[in-house]
């Protein structure tokens, strides 16, 4: 992987909603290098900012602080949050997404065709013809009979509503695609289905995954680094072999073991959290998690843990030597 | 739907003395506007007093109309046949099918002695009533001699053994003002309020973060241990499965393809499906290169089926002119182990 060339760089992304007066901080100074054809897992609750940062990567949010820099090959580094009309237009179509709910992520008044057609028509200049055979050619590689092109959405099942919209997520030739919890509304059987069609994918076109997800066993099958958020801020990131197997982050390690394991017999030592993932427009001081986290000190109420590196991972916590040594 | 005159009501079953629910071939037919859906074909189960079946498949496998129609909530186009044989607190047993659905005698089991939590705690709750209100409200209807303070003592003493903290402010506040693992409490807070012999948990944690999922379950075991009530769970979920319940039902296209304790259905699955569903899971500890396994194709639509195995298209051991030509007996593999599949015939 080392060998492989720098695409993305996120540095120092921060996001504030407003609303009524009241700041809710989405993200706290996130920063992350991708390299080309790696999957990053991004884990966390709901409220943790993992979508932001995903809308935040392809602008479909405006990020209030920080850069996005994306390397091209014509052009050098370009910072997606700063880039002129120009460049967007041109490099927009490089970072795509594939949204969690595919029945409300397609058009219903669309045919299929039309639906993954459509990024060809406002970004490129071919013609019907050659529309006609990129949209085939693509229909044929993610799984969808060709016969079925010219129906509407609501004829297809979960799983073939989300083979169209990876389809119209491809149909670009983008180099980053942002799978916000791609897999999480379909059923095992076709979750199973959708995990190896995207990592054929990557491996045929040299796709970089930001894959986005709360399922911590679909993460680890396909992410190469995973990194875990909890309100807003990056509280660990590593390679995930070591992170599954050692998480030096407390909070990592609860939801390791939170998710029940399909066998009756592993005697899970489940460490139940106390309490809920607090307002995010009121987090506690200090480490956010402290109020949850069972090696808390006084400094963890008064200070924010830097991130720091640590067994060759990145870890913001201030006991995380006390408790790695704890761990069970 | 036509009244039933009492006394037609009253025909005399039985169940074995340790169970409290038997269901026997169970039908659910959906009337659609051009077609008939077969949700629910021939079903049968048991569940034994204090005892947690899972109710286990995929989505459109018929498992919650199953559960639907044994609290007696199925919409009017949907037409059930079969026995749901049920043993009410005063240990008469009912066939529920033949109670009107808004008869006094459903109402008087519904809520009461058989009792439901939902997916989405959001949406359970009406918005316009506090907490309080909404669970007082079952203790005013069931019981006789309720008066509005003992339901409120009673409600706040539920509320703290699901443990919510600062029962006495939470009561007076609206569902809005809860968090979403919180308003599941209150659901359970609600059904417990009753002392059901039976709950029916329909993918009571599947819209809860991690966290708050491992709480809630840990939350549903140490109730079920303490008020002994049974629990029909069901979910998509198979972790959750393994670690909630004493027994296992797998479903597939409104047939039950397998059922036996955990340990039979997660160490010895025996039909290809439960197999298939198992090995797709991608695994805490698989190889990150390893191909994930894959049940090719999807889930049929079951309007006017052959009777042939429902699995038979997407079988990796489909027997050509057998499983996709005659009906599947279900077979005992081992005492207590259901499967319906042929090649079990070949073995026993």
């Amino acid at each position: 992987m080392a060998e492989n060339r720098v695409i993305l760089e996120i540095k120092n992304l921060c996001k504030v909603y407003e609303s009524k007066g009241t700041h809710v901080k989405a993200l706290t100074d996130i920063s992350l290098t991708v390299r080309q054809g790696e999957t990053i897992g991004i884990v966390g609750e709901s409220g943790c900012g993992k979508t932001t940062l995903g809308r935040c990567v392809v602008r479909g949010i405006e990020a209030t602080s920080g850069e996005v820099l994306f390397h091209t090959e014509e052009d050098g580094v370009i910072d997606f949050l700063h880039a002129t009309r120009e460049q967007m237009k041109k490099y927009r179509r490089d970072i795509q997404m594939i949204f969690q709910d595919p029945y409300a992520s397609l058009d219903p008044r669309m045919t299929v065709f039309d639906i993954i057609s459509e990024p060809l028509r406002y970004n490129t200049t071919l013609n019907k013809r050659e529309i006609e055979q990129a949209v085939d050619r693509i229909a044929e590689q993610v799984g969808l009979n060709k016969a079925f092109l010219r129906r509407y959405p609501h004829a297809f099942s979960g799983g073939q509503r989300q083979r169209i919209g990876i389809a119209r997520s491809l149909i670009l030739q983008p180099k980053v695609i942002v799978c916000d919890e791609a897999v999480s509304a379909l059923d095992v059987s076709i979750q199973a289905q959708i995990i190896n069609l995207l990592e054929d994918l990557q491996r045929e076109y040299d796709l970089t995954y930001l894959f986005i997800s709360h399922a911590l066993s679909v993460v680890r099958h396909i992410s190469d680094r995973v990194m875990v958020m909890y309100l807003g801020r990056m509280v660990e990131f590593g390679g995930t072999g070591e992170l599954f197997s050692n998480p030096l982050h407390p909070y990592t390690k609860v939801l390791l073991c939170a998710a029940p394991q399909p066998d009756p017999d592993v005697a899970v030592d489940r460490i139940i959290l106390e309490g809920e993932v607090p307002n995010p427009a009121a987090p506690p001081s200090g480490c956010h998690f402290h109020p949850r986290c069972a090696y808390k000190t006084e400094r963890c109420e008064r200070e924010v843990p830097p991130l720091v590196e640590r067994e060759g991972r990145l870890v913001a916590c201030w006991n995380c030597a006390a408790c790695s040594g704890a761990r069970s | 739907m036509k009244m039933k005159r009492a006394n037609e009501i009253l025909r005399e079953y039985s169940i074995a003395p340790e169970n409290i629910l038997e269901v026997r071939g169970l039908k659910v037919d959906i009337r659609m506007d051009d077609h008939i859906l077969n949700a629910v074909r021939g079903v049968d189960f048991t569940m034994g007093k204090g005892q947690a079946l899972g109710l286990v498949g995929e989505s459109g496998c018929g498992k919650s109309v199953t559960s639907k129609a044994v609290m007696g909530i199925n919409p009017d186009n949907c037409s059930a046949s079969g026995e749901i044989l049920y043993r009410t607190k005063s240990g008469k047993v009912v066939n529920l099918l033949e109670l009107e659905h808004d008869g006094a005698a459903y109402r008087a089991i519904r809520g009461a002695e058989i009792a439901m939590i939902f997916q989405e705690p959001m949406t359970s709750f009406s918005s316009l009533y506090t907490i309080g209100n909404q669970l007082s409200e079952i203790i005013l209807l069931h019981e006789p001699g309720a008066t509005k303070a003992s339901a409120r003592a009673r409600v706040l003493e539920m509320l703290q053994k699901v443990g919510i903290a600062n029962p006495e402010k939470r009561i007076d506040q609206y569902p809005h003002e809860f968090s979403g693992g919180m308003l599941q409490r209150a659901l359970i807070a609600m059904m417990l309020c009753c002392d059901p012999n039976l709950l029916i948990a329909d993918e009571p944690t599947t819209a809860l973060d991690v966290t708050i999922q491992a709480q809630i379950l840990e939350l549903m075991k140490a109730l079920q241990k303490e008020f002994g009530m049974s629990i029909l769970f069901i979910t998509h979920d198979l972790g959750t499965v393994a670690n909630m319940c004493d027994h296992v039902a797998v479903m597939y296209l409104g047939q039950i393809v397998e059922y036996g304790t955990v340990r039979q259905i997660f160490h010895d699955p025996q039909h290809p499906y439960t197999r298939g569903l198992l090995r797709s899971l991608p695994k805490m500890d698989q190889d990150r290169a390893e191909k994930l396994y894959v049940i090719e194709g999807v889930v049929p639509l079951p309007v006017s089926l052959p009777p042939s195995c429902g699995f038979h298209d997407r079988c990796p051991d489909c027997i050509d002119g057998v499983c996709d030509c005659r009906s599947i007996e279900t077979y005992t593999v081992e005492p207590g182990h259901l499967v319906r599949c042929v090649q079990m015939e070949k073995e026993g």
